[in-house]
């Protein structure tokens, strides 16, 4: 086994790391942490994102061609951890949608988004879920009419975060009603948000957190729009829910940012007193343990997709994990720091940033988005053992 | 043996139940939350009406003298139902009233408060939350006067109370704090504290504030067994309103599981919804038992130092873990602002932190079991 990184990797992730010390100021800062969803949250983070762009940061595993530096997967890996460890989630541009492009996109679609997600001036909203369809995306019921070189979208998503601060939506469709089973009959189609007949309704989430509701009513987008083969898109969209289950659940690197904030927080003078509490010394210990084995279970599927090979349930056990442990870490800091801990950001008596509080609730979503641990547990136990099948 | 309610503690849950989903739905809890509001004064008089403010106080004072059991079953209807408003510091100020030795005060207010045109709430919670205090306010004698400065955090629904019981250290008196009395007037600074969406936690600060030492209702070593004794009623009421809570939110949550279909089928067919389900009932179960068991030992003055300590540690991490599952039942729905569950978790989180986190009360119930 190798656990380590080559020479051009560490010293990527370095540059990486010394550049976004610098350039996440307070203002992107703010944007990450009042939007755990995923980034871009607002302006500055997207004006981030564009600069990195500038710099084929964003998509270093891409061919030059289409804005990348022609790397192996691994670097994708790397930023995104990186980003993670600055509190700031993958752009659904680059966890997503990009990836689906570049292996079934058509050269025409490759042309025209690639280069313009790989440089950040664009992004992306997932319109996946409906008020019918949450874990269940068979039971999705907008409609999209092929005729005349069109397709024709009737009916609506729920839960489409940043439909507010995207250019376009990826959007989860039924193509043939008669397909059975109904997964058969789903395709990916990329639509302007400014297409007529869209309309939304802001959702807030228990953190103030905007999501929202759209509806779609005799949308119309050109058939170049869709992706890939016309009734394969859940199959293309299930090839990246390993990964995007992988960085959900595993990315841990903001995790460990955060214990290092509580350590600070222990040797400092309010903290004092927990310090020497040999309940808190051992739950620190533990926490610090599993934030280690989260990060393996990530690089674990970062390394299989690095050398192509096919990752079957291995993202659902860092997914399950990771976020059943960032929920414990959450609870970790509100027990320790009592009702100091309950007071937001803002409050002059704040302690460890209002992150305590903010933390709990924000993370309560996370065992439940990217697919409920309770579908994990099922692709686990269906998948890597043969139960239940 | 009989683990059931009486029938006048069912009456009195119906009552409060029927009036509660009436005069305050969770919509309308829901609402004042966004409005930033918390006391409905109209509500507060509807239920002085029904006997709530006197349930527990002497009839000398217009009270009914119902056992604190009874107060228990009470508080859990009023944490099924969310109640915003200064209820529970009210309990908690009536009781300190109650238990302290200064008469002039009690027989001054008791009989407003069991009207409801008194509001007390206490500035405890720095004085005994394991956490060396952070905050404090002391007072050195100044001819006929007391002159109190400093300033202490967490004070709940101090910007309606006419009155705020709080811990001060008397110079010279060390460590030993003394139970002094304050009218909200006299107060320099009362400042709310943004925390986790609740309006009622408050800062208050005294800059120099002349205080006539009658209004001392407690001194040292009376004041200490005052709060220890305040306190085993404090943290079991906050117990019953998890009770309440947990048990509204074992019904919401079961129902959802009727009602929400995923792959052609409810999501309650599914073992792993069902097992969640199952947790929840069972932990719904200890919280209850145990919390009226303590309710029943300090109404019949048994020793109980340290089980009402682990009371609250186990009822508040118990209470934790049902919210956990119901959100993970009710999936994304749960989590959005307009859901009736987040109130739950918020005060969820409110109780676990209030008088102590479980870890210092579990100390605490180890000192008494171990000393």
């Amino acid at each position: 086994m190798n656990f380590g990184f080559t020479k051009e990797e560490t010293d990527f992730k370095n540059e990486l790391h010394g550049y976004l010390l610098k350039a996440i100021d307070a203002n992107v800062k703010h944007e990450c942490e009042h939007y755990r969803i995923a980034a871009p949250a607002g302006p500055y983070t997207k004006e981030l994102l564009a600069k990195m762009g500038e710099k084929r940061w964003l998509a270093p595993s891409w061919p030059r061609e289409y804005g990348g530096l022609g790397y192996p997967d691994m670097f994708r890996s790397i930023l995104i951890e990186e980003l993670d460890y600055f509190g700031m989630r993958p752009p659904m541009s680059l966890a997503i949608v990009g990836p689906t492009i570049f292996r079934h996109g058509s050269p025409a679609i490759k042309a025209e988004y690639l280069p313009r997600i790989a440089n950040g001036s664009i992004h992306f909203a997932i319109g996946y879920s409906e008020a019918q369809a949450g874990s269940d995306l068979g039971g999705i019921e907008t409609h999209a009419k092929k005729e005349n070189g069109t397709y024709t979208i009737n009916g609506g998503k729920l839960y489409t975060s940043h439909f507010h601060v995207a250019d376009y939506i990826w959007l989860l469709v039924v193509t043939d009603r008669n397909a059975k089973p109904r997964l058969k009959g789903m395709s990916l189609l990329i639509v302007d948000v400014h297409s007529p007949g869209i309309s939304s309704i802001p959702l807030l989430t228990m953190c103030d957190e905007r999501t929202n509701q759209i509806f779609l009513d005799n949308v119309v987008v050109p058939v170049d729009n869709l992706v890939g083969q016309e009734n394969r898109g859940f199959y293309y969209l299930l090839e990246d829910l390993e990964y995007e289950r992988a960085y959900q659940g595993g990315a841990v690197a903001g995790l460990s940012r955060i214990m290092e904030n509580i350590k600070v927080f222990l040797n400092s003078e309010d903290g004092s007193h927990l310090k020497s509490n040999p309940l808190v010394r051992a739950k620190l210990a533990e926490l610090s343990t599993e934030i280690e084995v989260g990060r393996l279970m990530y690089w674990k599927v970062a390394s299989m997709l690095n050398a192509n090979e096919q990752v079957i349930f291995e993202g659902s056990v860092a997914k399950v994990f990771g976020s059943e442990l960032t929920k414990r870490l959450a609870n970790f800091m509100l027990d320790i720091t009592g009702l100091y801990g309950l007071l937001e950001s803002t409050s002059d008596y704040a302690v460890l940033s209002g992150k305590p509080e903010l933390f709990s609730r924000q993370t309560l979503i996370e065992t439940i988005w990217a697919g409920a641990n309770e579908i994990c547990r099922s692709v686990i136990s269906n998948r890597a053992l043969g139960l239940g099948k | 043996m009989d683990m059931k309610l009486s029938e006048t503690q069912i009456i009195l849950q119906r009552s409060a139940r029927d009036f509660l989903a009436k005069e305050i739905p969770k919509a309308l809890v829901r609402k004042l939350e966004v409005e930033g509001k918390w006391h409905v004064p109209e509500l507060w008089g509807k239920m002085a009406q029904l006997g709530w403010m006197g349930l527990v106080a002497p009839a000398r004072y217009g009270g009914s003298e119902n056992s604190f059991e009874d107060l228990c079953v009470l508080l859990g209807e009023t944490g099924r139902a969310c109640l915003p408003g200064p209820f529970f510091s009210n309990v908690v100020g009536a009781y300190t009233l109650l238990s302290a030795e200064n008469k002039k005060y009690r027989e001054e207010l008791m009989p407003g408060i069991v009207e409801g045109k008194i509001i007390v709430t206490t500035a405890l919670e720095e004085v005994d939350s394991g956490d060396a205090p952070r905050q404090s306010i002391r007072a050195i004698k100044q001819r006929d006067n007391l002159l109190v400065s400093g300033s202490l955090l967490f004070v709940p629904d101090a910007d309606v109370a006419d009155y705020v019981i709080a811990p001060v250290t008397i110079e010279n008196s060390g460590r030993d704090v003394s139970l002094l009395i304050l009218e909200r007037q006299a107060i320099s600074q009362i400042t709310l504290l943004k925390a986790m969406m609740q309006n009622h936690l408050f800062a208050i600060k005294l800059n120099d504030v002349p205080v006539n030492p009658a209004n001392i209702i407690s001194e040292r070593e009376s004041a200490q067994s005052v709060i220890e004794s305040v306190m085993q009623k404090a943290r079991i009421g906050l117990c019953a309103q998890m009770a309440g809570a947990a048990e509204q939110v074992l019904e919401m949550t079961v129902s959802y599981a009727k009602e929400r279909v995923q792959f052609g089928k409810p999501i309650g067919d599914f073992q792993a919804v069902q097992h969640h389900c199952a947790d929840i009932l069972i932990a719904v179960e200890g919280i209850k038992l145990l919390t009226y068991e303590v309710a029943r030992k300090i109404d019949n003055n048994l020793p109980c130092t340290g089980i009402v300590f682990n009371a609250k540690a186990w009822v508040s991490e118990a209470f934790d873990g049902i919210l956990t599952l119901a959100h993970q039942v009710h999936g994304g729905a749960g989590f959005m602002k307009d859901h009736d569950l987040p109130l739950f978790f918020k005060r969820g989180k409110y109780w676990k932190c209030s008088y102590g986190n479980p870890a210092f009360n579990y100390e605490r119930g180890a000192e008494a079991l171990i000393a």
